[in-house]
């Protein structure tokens, strides 16, 4: 099995290469951050959430699931991304998270055309992800942000 | 005394012995210029390791103003330093005595 850490470091390469991505980072890719559950050294995930600067994006490994695909075990990897939008008064044209979302999913990643539902990450250990799904979440504060999931089968036993 | 009154007095007295300084930062009704305002740190949603409104600055501050008597009052959009530490206003929150809680979330 692949270490998940390995992936999270991995989704959070491409993402920083999406170049509509980071200017809705303020143009800082440093921004879109991996989160490692080292106790000791990074916050709870949930406090994480919770101090997430906007503009933000965390990338956190949520779990790992056995499946089966054509008569084979396999495992699903599934991380997690959560984004909080910056602030868009004033911007021109204002992007809500509809937006991000899709330019998270649909934005060039690497320099090409590819977007990150198209590629393998980490060939060739992981295939392409199955489709990404994400759910509007609200904080204690009422403030939106979003939680995105990419579950990546991994190519046989790493 | 009648209860308005009341409350202007003790809103003076939370901000007289609570208040911090902050300043709102070329709000959108007048862009271009600062303007000092003093609030009322509370409990934020959920705790971090460092002081609200000091100047290491949390994620999240929840800061009550005597939001009636504001001039400009900030809106959801603008921006306000507690600290040398920049925020945006998010939800803010007025109660029926003119106080407001403004809900701000860490931009830098």
């Amino acid at each position: 099995m692949l270490n998940p850490a390995v992936i999270v470091d991995a989704v959070v390469a491409a993402l920083q290469t999406i170049a509509d991505l980071a200017t809705a980072m303020n143009g800082d890719i440093e921004r879109i951050a991996a989160f490692h559950d080292q106790y000791g050294l990074n916050v709870p995930l949930a406090l994480a959430i919770h101090e997430l600067k906007a503009p933000g994006v965390l990338v956190a490994w949520e779990g790992t699931q056995a499946a089966t695909f054509n008569g084979a075990d396999i495992l699903r990897h599934q991380i997690g991304i959560y984004v909080r939008l910056a602030n868009q008064a004033g911007r021109v044209p204002p992007a809500g998270y509809d937006s991000i979302w899709w330019t998270i999913t649909n934005g060039g990643v690497n320099g090409g055309a590819q977007n990150i539902r198209q590629i393998q990450i980490i060939p060739p250990t992981l295939e392409i992800m199955d489709t990404p799904s994400v759910q509007r979440h609200t904080d204690a504060d009422g403030l939106d942000f979003l939680i995105g999931s990419f579950v990546i089968p991994e190519i046989g036993d790493n | 005394m009648p209860w308005t009154d009341s409350v202007e007095r003790a809103h003076a007295q939370f901000l007289a012995t609570w208040g911090i300084p902050a300043i709102l930062l070329s709000p959108a009704s007048q862009p271009g210029h600062t303007f000092s305002i003093t609030g009322v740190i509370k409990n934020p949603g959920m705790e971090e390791e460092l002081l609200p409104g000091s100047a290491a600055g949390v994620s999240a501050v929840r800061l009550w103003v005597d939001y009636k008597n504001i001039t400009p009052q900030p809106l959801m959009g603008d921006q306000i330093s507690i600290d040398g530490v920049n925020y945006d206003v998010g939800k803010v929150e007025v109660d029926i005595e003119g106080g407001a809680v403004l809900k701000l979330r860490r931009n830098g």
